[in-house]
């Protein structure tokens, strides 16, 4: 018989559960954990604001687990009994006299973030200064969400208010990007087989492109989007958390300081070509009304939050080239975007051409072996060939060799959360990121968030549903290198 | 018009089912057609011939919906056709139409990238005027790996002869995008003949001796791009409406105009008041008169419409000698 295993016992408590994020991440990935028998003995407490009887709440989380398929209603009733609501705002301390009441009983303890940045002070200070961020009897773990600080200085005082209440083992500050199946993939495609690592460096790759493409606007969410921008929103955190894993050296174990030392690294090497001559290689952009899936959409400055003069960008792309031996001059072209023509996050690693060409009609070289890794959505991983069209003329054409995760191994790919949460709960930071790394890609990004504050007038617009501003297509203009398609 | 990806999908996979219980052959590309009408068009012919012969998804933006109903939505519709080939597999075409209405929203790219089969390659046939879609055209370039023009066929439709070639020079040379036009395909065989013509080794120094050269035949953007051609084999330059050789003599070229499809003649004369004469008919026979008496008479065939659209997408790659004529107009 197999056996599951399963978590410690232990409280979960939420910190801003009657959030979206809660709604649509972390209470279906609980329940799915608790389906699947991850967590044997727990409880899970809702702290927010709002006064919400017990009643309401467990309603609300009946609710929130409605699409988790394959549950008994007993299964469902059982975990809604489990769920407890702490109704007081971070600010008084009587409410975190009642969560040490809550925590009675249950050796292990993990705290969710999932309140707006401005908040994270109030509770982890508090935290500490109630005694609640150490125990006796168990871990105390706390997860950090995103945005982590909104450039060097506000992460550094972030990390240093953690630290001064937690260690650095017991923080867990989540990058989802790196729960996906695929990401973690990529480590065992380059590090568990013989055949990419010789070719995965200077010699034979052409270049890398790195996409993180939305649909979707800003939504409800203008007010903060207003202040973070596809650069902090997008590319500090994701995208350069899916680089650091392209790039990286192969660690010397696969502890999790192993593997981040080496993402640091990545990071570290990174060649400031972006301070030098900021317009060369970083391009940004917003969205001006379009068209989305047939249906026409507003521009980015008319939409609700926005202010209309904003100068926050929904699109950034940069070319990005790091100081190693491995990968000195090939670029890294990085883009974000909302309002593209289609969600879609894939990591490409372009390849060169052949030193001979050999097929194909005269002057126009085929095209290029590209493996794509894509993240999201339908999760897998392509090979595109050239192979000659049977026949007796010798046509070529670029064929796939697909592998997609769900067709292969049936639909039992955890989701991001559930995967990072069962993370946290049995100890393993390797999916969360430390502060250096944190630091690190805050280092960078703010000398072009810096050079971009000088900067007046409009921002250059792309039409919502396309593939992005004409600027961009400047980052890749050298003989034939191309965005691939979003 | 709201484009639900997944129920596409889904409708697409039903129709298919439907249509075949035999195994079914995995879209090769995706082949994204603009143009004015659906029926009215070259396409139609062509796709009939890749019928069967290679399984692809097509979407068909039917753009002059917009002019001839004004009020009209956007709208979409979903259907395929299989053939079953000789291993007794499927080879379907799944069928998209969108056709724009006067919301525009069809035509734009949030429409129809969303249904696009992702990492097989994507190929454009704008069937469609160029100069006045030069916004849909320039994101649907951005989508494709290669673009299918017809110039001969985009003049029919409205464009204006003396700005097309300048049109297509900014997507090939400038954009660099891979770009194929129907109407420098359809003059290869010409070419072909016309090279041949010199392949005596005793004729081929008369290359740089000729003077000028009429063609008779071909529509005014083939009759270009023919002449275009012949520079950039021969090194000439442009001057006025005229050329100059390597030696800077100059060199006349002249067209007479004749609608789209039928014979050519092409004659070659050179600085020593000699002349080479070529015709050809579509049907198959051609003359070469040399200036010493001599004659021959190979025969050629005219690939139709669909064997290039075979060709083209069989073969991703950019057409280097149309892409090179055109450099030719950098060069006065
Ligand atoms: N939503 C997403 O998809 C998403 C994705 C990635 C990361 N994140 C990150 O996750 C975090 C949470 O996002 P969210 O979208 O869930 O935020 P949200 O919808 O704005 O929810 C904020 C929560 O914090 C509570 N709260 C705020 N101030 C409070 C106070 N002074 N005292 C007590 N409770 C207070 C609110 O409680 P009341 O409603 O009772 O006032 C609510 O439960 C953010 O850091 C966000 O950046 C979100």
């Amino acid at each position: 018989m197999d056996t599951v295993d399963a978590a410690e016992p232990l409280v979960i408590f939420i910190f801003g559960v009657t959030g979206d994020l809660t709604r649509k991440k972390l209470m279906p990935a609980l329940f799915s954990l608790y389906l699947n028998e991850r967590l044997s003995e727990f409880r899970i407490v809702g702290f927010a604001r709002r006064e919400w009887s017990q009643e309401h709440f467990r309603d609300q989380v009946r609710e929130m687990i409605a699409n988790v398929g394959g549950a008994s209603e007993e299964q469902r009733n059982r975990f809604v009994q489990s769920v407890v609501y702490l109704q007081s705002t971070f600010e008084d301390p009587a409410g975190y006299e009642k969560l040490r009441e809550h925590a009675a009983g249950f050796p292990n303890r993990i705290y969710y973030l999932s309140t707006p940045p401005g908040a994270y002070e109030e509770v982890i200070r508090s935290l500490g200064e109630h005694g609640l961020a150490r125990s006796d009897t168990g871990y105390v773990r706390i997860i950090v969400e995103k945005p982590f600080g909104r450039d060097l200085a506000s992460a550094q005082s972030l990390n240093s208010l953690l630290q001064s209440c937690f260690d650095e083992s017991q923080i867990y500050r989540i990058d989802h990007y790196l729960g996906k199946e695929t990401v973690q993939n990529l480590m065992m495609l380059r590090f568990g087989n013989g055949i990419f690592e010789p070719v995965w460096n200077n010699r034979y790759v052409d270049h890398v492109q790195i996409t993180v493409a939305e649909n979707a606007g800003v939504g409800t969410r203008g007010n903060y989007y207003e202040r973070a921008g596809a650069l902090r929103d997008m590319i500090q955190n994701h995208t350069f958390q899916l680089l650091a894993i392209t790039a990286m050296e192969p660690p010397n174990d696969t502890s999790p300081d192993s593997i981040r030392d080496e993402k640091v690294k990545i990071i570290r090497s990174l060649d400031p070509v972006t301070h030098r001559e900021p317009d060369r290689h970083v391009v940004r952009a917003q969205y001006s009304a379009g068209v989305v899936d047939g249906s026409e959409v507003a521009g980015y400055l008319t939409e609700d939050g926005v202010d209309p003069e904003s100068q926050t960008e929904t699109y950034a792309a940069l070319r990005l080239y790091l100081d190693s031996w491995r990968w000195a001059g090939v670029p890294f072209v990085l883009r974000t975007g909302k309002r593209l023509s289609r969600k879609a996050t894939e990591i490409s690693v372009h390849f060169k051409h052949p030193p001979l060409h050999f097929f194909g009609p005269a002057g126009s070289p085929l095209q290029r072996n590209v493996l794509s890794i894509r993240i999201q959505p339908q999760e897998g991983i392509t090979l595109n060939v050239n192979a000659k069209i049977p026949g007796y003329a010798t046509a070529v054409r670029p064929v796939s060799m697909d592998f997609a995760y769900g067709s292969a191994f049936g639909p039992a790919v955890p989701e991001a959360y559930e995967r990072l949460l069962f993370d946290a709960m049995k100890g393993d930071n390797t999916l969360y990121t430390r502060n250096d790394e944190i630091e690190a890609s805050w280092s960078f990004i703010n000398r072009i968030l810096d050079h971009w504050s000088t900067q007046d007038g409009p921002l250059p617009q792309y039409a919502a549903g396309s593939a992005g501003p004409d600027e961009a297509r400047g980052l890749l203009a050298d003989g034939d290198r191309r965005w691939r398609r979003v | 018009m709201i484009v639900d990806v997944p129920a596409v999908e889904q409708e697409l996979a039903r129709i298919q089912r439907e249509l075949t219980n035999s195994e079914v052959r995995t879209s090769l590309f995706n082949l994204v057609v603009f143009s004015p009408d659906a029926e009215k068009t070259m396409a139609n012919e062509a796709l009939n011939y890749l019928l069967g012969k290679r399984a692809a998804r097509v979407i068909h933006i039917v753009n002059g919906a917009a002019h001839e109903n004004p009020t009209e939505e956007s709208r979409l519709d979903v259907s395929a056709r299989c053939f079953i080939d000789t291993e007794r597999k499927s080879v379907c075409f799944q069928e998209i139409v969108i056709t724009n209405g006067s919301d525009g929203a069809g035509g734009a790219p949030g429409s129809w990238v969303p249904l696009l089969v992702r990492d097989i390659p994507t190929l454009i046939l704008w069937q469609d005027t160029l100069c006045d879609n030069q916004d849909l055209l320039a994101h649907a370039q951005e989508q494709a790996e290669k673009l299918l023009v017809d110039t001969e066929q985009s003049v029919a439709l409205g464009d204006p002869e003396d700005a097309i070639l300048e049109v297509v020079h900014r997507i090939v040379v400038t954009d660099r995008i891979p770009v194929s036009d129907f109407a420098f395909k359809r003059l290869r065989t010409l070419q072909r003949l016309v090279a041949s013509a010199f392949d005596d080794p005793k004729r081929t120094p008369l290359l740089d001796e000729i003077s000028s050269v009429d063609l008779a035949g071909t529509s005014s953007p083939a009759g270009r791009l023919f002449s275009l051609w012949l520079a950039d084999r021969l090194g000439w330059t442009i001057d006025g409406a005229h050329f100059r050789d390597r030696r800077n003599r100059p060199v006349a070229f002249n067209h007479t105009q004749v609608a789209v499809g039928c014979s050519a003649e092409v004659h070659i004369d050179l600085m020593t008041s000699e002349r080479i004469h070529i015709a050809m008919q579509t049907a198959g026979c051609a003359d070469v008169d040399y200036p010493e008496g001599e004659e021959s008479h190979p025969v050629v065939s005219v690939p139709g419409n669909g064997e290039l659209l075979l060709e083209e997408v069989d073969a991703i790659g950019s057409d280097a000698l149309y892409r090179n004529a055109l450099r030719v107009l950098d060069r006065y």
